[in-house]
């Protein structure tokens, strides 16, 4: 076997960890998926868990490790970076090596084999595995059991070179693979570590990965489906009433669990309807905001942005544009200023002495009034650089006019809205809005790659309110009245503030006012309920409180997040929206009589759904076991490189959520770990036919990863899928 | 020699004391408020905030000690308290580690400080630290001299400076309001201990010059790790490293309330940036690629640099011709307004930014100094003891000096391969304190 493939199958145990500013939920035991849940967490727990795998023998190989990691991969923290990052990790840590004394420890002999090491990875690792001897037949183990002393930074690796995307700058400037790391592993491991391959037998840290967690969570599940299936299966009739007229407003959310509850809230104070779908609308962009060079990858990480959006600015005067550039000059300038002082010899301490009335003066504020004064810091910078208004600009170059059709046909088709539009159709995004927490990103939208999913919708919105846009689609049988205008706009998870995008809107003011009011009410409404989660609250006191907890850089709870999330439903909203959902379910829009061939059920359950499963299984683990999965308690984090978290003074990079997200204190969880249920209302044997062509839905049905209940509009009866693909009516 | 403001025996009311008190009552509301939500949840909470209320109150006390016994006792609590606040889950063997080694340097520093308090005593046989003045009539005593000595290495323990460095860059594992009041408070203690024991220092010029030197050596090394420093907490903490050198630099010119000027302005910029770690998310950006200044440049950049110096000499009402030890403050104000318009001159020369820049220098100049006279004010009988400039003084300031200019020049390849691999690995944590492996973290 080649070194490579070797590397690549050792390591397939180890998921791979994204960095914190587009944190992505994944599943930290992605390389177990093959094996059953069960099996896969008593894998878990022998490789991550176990005493006698991370041994104290490898200390000097990770301390080594972390401290060549951190340098490398660096985001732009230190101001002096690592000389020959430009090679990569393996070139750069060959060339530095043999002045390192911790390596040679003053023995020439040792300085000679680090100055003779072979130019390249691969060779490398080969070198290294017959200096120490290892036999054929233990390399995988030997180098499996070197990556997974840190799971975290290895994880980060495999990010960096698997997903991360490889035109991009950071790659083509310091290029990595697995196989670097692997290389300095051993390297090291030859000159610190443990030269052979250590066969122990297993004892496991205090853990709740075992089987009486696993047959609590059973039960659990279990208690969750039969109850949730009853409530469903009580509304099935109302799906085959028929539909009431044109609706006022339809508003399209994304399926985050936190849509649920505020749809909810919305939908009894008017004739208003509303659907769920990805956040990122289907649209497969990179989002560049107007004069700014770090563009936005918004839509789910399974897919590549295919498309370059750049937003511009369309009502603002050449004045107003030209103040802007200038704010923005003066502020790049400040920044740069402040950064040239702070780092260098001899200038910091005049800028310490002289900023530091200043720091004090911005600790009172901050902590007299934590909303004021982020709002007189915002006012400030608006002052300085007052926004703009833009918008996405389409054109044959950043998006031809046959994709803009085609993806609008899908989103449109895949929930089912094909007639009766509203006057009204407002597209909604999510975000939040935190201050000082390395996690903010966790709480954005995952559709739009953990960012905020307004820019998506505007572009949608563009879209569907282009003339050339409508009469193509008119000709595919999707008939959108003259006078329905489609909005975009933005849900603000943590203060539950819906802003609209209505700048452009000149039609139907009268109903807008409306909406937004009833919006406002909504925002109220849920916000109360929300806020009852960290403790009891009257109504008022609530917009207060989420409105601190926005602004309060001390605030390690700002929102909950998608904490307690347990199913995904797939069906039109009449057959969830007389229900307390409790905010736990994705609700994705689906009817199956507009879907005759499958196509929107096939992508629903690849794409969102395992999308879900992701978000599903991170809460799951973080919540089991915070140590292994989880980052730790935030209040001893330590942002290393700008772009993860280890504990305190050092430690693996922390991947997973940190404890204050999934529990309510140190020994109480919030989050109810349980595995996701899928619900689908379409015929059993289009699902079937689905899962026969899809290995990843055969990998999450049958292993035990998710379940799946299908309600058979036929027979007006609900199933469940078991194990072995047999199915049994469980309700009906 | 101090002016008494409250009459309370066995304390002293001073100036230093009540600006002391101040800032530390300050930093430590903070802390607490900020705490209220950070530590939201976590078993030891309660507990957490007694020692926090603690050591505020054993702090204060220390400010304000006038006995010799008071003190020592008061900085002692407030040391173990540290170590204990530090700690906070014991469980966790990293975090135990770097309070033990903390406990250990500040232990041993605490021990020194009683031995020089009864030296003290033993010479001029009194207890109350506002009565060591008369020391001015016992010259060449050894007793003093010890006590001098026990005096400077109780600081250097304290404000960490090499070679007692490590606990100091191993002491992340606190949570981190912890570390903002360390930072804003407990290092500091070593430049309080200068200023307050300035009649002891002041007795030898060895006394003097050896804390300008060590303090330089710690000023130059903290700011040098800083750079190849990766994680916020930890840059920060070599950053403070080098704040406190430069502290003691000012102790050992005998520009003692210069000195607690800067420890009070660094406190409260450290407490607020570590307050705000959790900020320090960035995409990745491509290093920028630093274009050369032209000459026309430099030279304008020269003279802003040297009209935000004069205001900042007016500022802070020095005289800027003198060759006194403040002129090395001067120099360094010179230094960093120079930098400031380096960074903020644009390419077309003799536009109107460049009076724009000359003004803002100027102004900055000004508004550094008054902030330092605002201090100085506040302590009229610190009043420093001044002496010329003398060949230590100018050395040091040289290195300083030609480092600045070699960073502005060859910034990529500054220290070189060894040169940085001896940066990275000297500003590691101990070992010990760093949490090796996932499965003994624990919270």
């Amino acid at each position: 076997m080649s070194i490579s493939a070797l590397v690549t199958q050792a390591a397939e145990v180890i998921a791979p960890v994204w960095p914190l500013e587009t944190f992505i939920a994944c599943n930290p035991l992605q390389g177990l998926e093959s094996l059953s849940f069960e099996d896969a967490i008593t894998q878990a727990r022998g490789l991550f868990r176990n005493k006698a795998v991370q041994l104290a023998a490898f200390d000097d190989v990770n301390q080594a490790t972390i401290k060549w990691c951190t340098a490398f991969l660096d985001h732009g923290q230190a101001a002096l970076s690592m000389p020959g990052r430009e090679l990569g990790l393996y070139a750069a840590f060959q060339r530095l090596a043999p002045h390192d004394a911790t390596l040679t420890q003053g023995d020439k002999v040792k300085k000679n084999w680090l100055k003779q090491l072979p130019n390249t990875p691969d060779a490398a690792i080969a070198h290294c595995l017959a200096e120490m001897q290892v036999l054929a037949t233990d390399q995988e183990a030997y180098i499996r059991q070197s990556l997974v002393q840190l799971p975290g930074w290895a994880g980060y690796v495999k990010w960096r070179s698997d997903w991360q995307d490889a035109n991009g700058l950071e790659a083509n400037q310091h290029p990595l693979s697995v196989l670097d790391f692997v290389a300095l592993r051993l390297v090291i491991q030859c000159v610190l570590g443990p030269k052979q391959f250590i066969h122990t037998e297993p004892t496991y840290h205090d853990s709740r990965l075992d089987q009486i967690n696993i047959q609590q969570l059973v039960y659990r599940e279990g208690e969750y489906k039969q109850r949730l299936v009853k409530q469903l299966m009580a509304n099935e009739a109302l799906l085959k009433q028929p539909k009431p007229g044109r609706m006022d407003v339809q508003m399209v959310f994304c399926i985050d669990v936190r849509s649920e509850p505020f749809r909810r809230c919305f939908e009894a104070l008017g004739a208003y309807e509303t659907f769920g779908f990805a956040g990122f609308f289907a649209l497969p962009v990179r989002i560049h905001p107007y004069a700014d060079p770090h563009a936005m990858d918004c839509c789910p990480v399974l897919l590549k942005p295919a498309y370059d959006v750049h937003c511009e600015p369309t009502q603002d005067t050449p004045a107003e544009i030209a103040r802007y550039h200038a704010g923005q000059r003066f502020l790049h300038h400040a920044a740069d200023a402040y950064h040239r002082l702070k780092y260098n010899m001899a200038t910091p301490f005049a800028l310490v002495e002289t900023l530091g009335l200043w720091c004090g003066v911005s600790l009172l504020l901050k902590t007299v009034s934590p909303v004021w004064s982020t709002a007189f810091i915002q006012g400030i910078l608006d002052w300085i650089k007052p926004p703009l208004h833009t918008e996405p600009r389409l054109d044959e170059g950043s998006m031809p006019l046959s994709v803009q059709v085609d993806t609008a046909e899908a989103m449109l088709r895949f929930m089912g809205l094909t007639r009766n539009f509203a006057k009204l159709v407002i597209l909604c995004g999510h975000g939040s809005t935190t201050q000082n927490n390395p996690y903010a990103s966790s709480l954005d939208c995952g559709a739009c790659g953990g960012n905020h999913g307004g820019a998506n919708a505007d572009i949608m919105a563009v879209i569907l309110n282009t003339k050339a846009v409508r009469e193509l689609l008119a000709q595919r049988g999707l008939d959108i009245p003259q006078d329905t205008v489609f909005i975009a706009a933005e849900h603000n998870t943590t203060t539950d503030e819906v802003v609209l995008h209505t700048h452009a809107s000149t039609q139907h003011t009268l109903l807008l006012q409306r909406v937004k009011r009833d919006l406002a009410t909504a925002a109220k409404q849920n916000t109360h309920w929300r806020v009852s989660a960290f403790g009891s609250h009257s109504a008022p006191v609530a917009t207060q409180d989420v409105i601190r907890r926005a602004s309060d850089w001390a605030e390690v709870r700002p929102e909950w997040g998608l904490a307690r999330n347990a199913a995904f439903i797939v069906a039109p909203r009449a057959l969830s929206q007389a229900i307390d959902l409790d905010g736990r379910c994705f609700l994705h829009s689906y009817d199956y009589t507009q879907d005759e061939d499958g196509v929107a059920l096939e992508t629903i359950l690849t794409a969102p759904m395992v999308v879900a499963q992701w978000i599903n299984t991170q809460y799951l683990f973080s919540t089991l076991d915070n140590v292994a999965f989880g980052s730790g308690s935030k209040i001893t984090h330590n942002v290393v490189g700008q772009f993860g978290v280890m504990q305190g003074n050092g430690s693996d990079l922390m991947h997973g959520l940190p404890m204050q997200s999934v529990n309510r204190d140190d020994l109480n969880e919030y989050h109810i770990p349980q595995r996701l249920i899928t619900v689908v209302y379409a015929p059993r044997q289009r699902v079937e036919m689905l899962i026969a062509r899809h290995e990843i839905l055969q990998r999450l049905f049958y292993k035990g990863w998710v379940k799946l209940v299908v309600i058979e509009p036929l027979d007006s009866r609900a199933y469940r899928l078991g194990r072995t693909g047999s199915w049994d009516v469980i309700a009906g | 020699m101090y002016s008494t403001v409250l009459d309370v025996p066995g304390l002293n009311c001073d100036a230093l004391g009540l600006l002391m008190s101040t800032l530390i009552c300050f930093v430590s509301a903070i802390v607490h408020h900020y705490s209220i939500r950070y530590l939201k949840g976590d078993r030891h909470y309660s507990r957490y905030f007694i020692k926090l209320t603690a050591i505020t109150v054993t702090l204060v006390t220390m400010a304000l000690a006038d006995h010799l016994l008071l003190f020592v006792a008061a900085w002692f609590c407030s040391n173990v308290l540290l170590v204990s606040l530090m700690i906070h889950k014991s469980e966790w063997q990293a975090a135990k580690n770097s309070g033990l080694l903390t406990l250990k340097m500040l232990l041993l520093g605490s021990v020194c400080l009683l031995a020089a308090c009864c030296l003290l005593h033993e010479e001029t046989g009194s207890w109350l630290i506002s009565q060591m003045n008369q020391l001015a009539g016992h010259d060449q005593s050894p007793i003093v001299w010890a006590a001098m000595v026990l005096i400077i290495l109780t600081a250097m323990l304290q404000s960490a400076q090499w070679p007692f460095q490590t606990w100091l860059l191993s002491s992340l594992n606190s949570p981190t309001p912890v570390s903002a009041l360390m930072h804003a408070g407990l290092v500091n203690g070593g430049g309080f201990l200068l200023a307050r024991f300035a009649c002891v220092l002041t007795w030898h010029s060895y006394g003097l010059n050896t804390i300008f030197l060590l303090g330089a050596i710690t000023a130059l090394l903290g700011t040098i790790w800083k750079l190849v420093t990766p994680d916020v907490k930890r840059l920060l903490a070599c950053s403070t490293m080098a704040q406190m050198g430069f502290m003691m630099m000012q102790c050992g010119l005998g520009l003692f309330s210069a000195a607690v000027a800067h420890l009070v302005w660094h406190g409260l910029f450290k407490a607020y940036l570590f307050l705000s770690s959790g900020s320090n998310v960035q995409p990745y950006v491509p290093a920028e690629q630093t274009v050369r200044p032209g000459y026309m440049q430099l030279v304008i950049a020269c003279l802003c640099g040297l009209l935000g110096a004069m205001s900042f000499a007016w500022g802070s009402e020095k005289d800027w011709l003198a060759f006194d030890t403040q002129s090395v403050l001067i120099g360094f104000a010179l230094i960093a307004g120079t930098q400031l318009a380096l960074v903020l001159s644009p390419r077309r020369l003799f536009n109107w930014r460049v009076v724009a820049i000359a003004l803002f220098v100027a102004g900055l100049g000004l508004l550094y100094g008054s902030s330092i006279r605002l201090i100085e004010w506040l302590l009229p009988d610190y009043t420093t003891v001044l002496g010329q400039v003398n060949a230590l003084h100018i050395s040091v300031f040289a290195v300083f000096f030609l480092l600045w200019i070699v960073w502005n020049v060859k910034q990529s390849a500054y220290l070189g391969r060894a040169g940085y691999v001896w940066a990275l690995n000297a500003s590691q944590p101990h070992p010990s304190t760093l949490t090796l492996r996932r499965n003994d973290y624990c919270y």
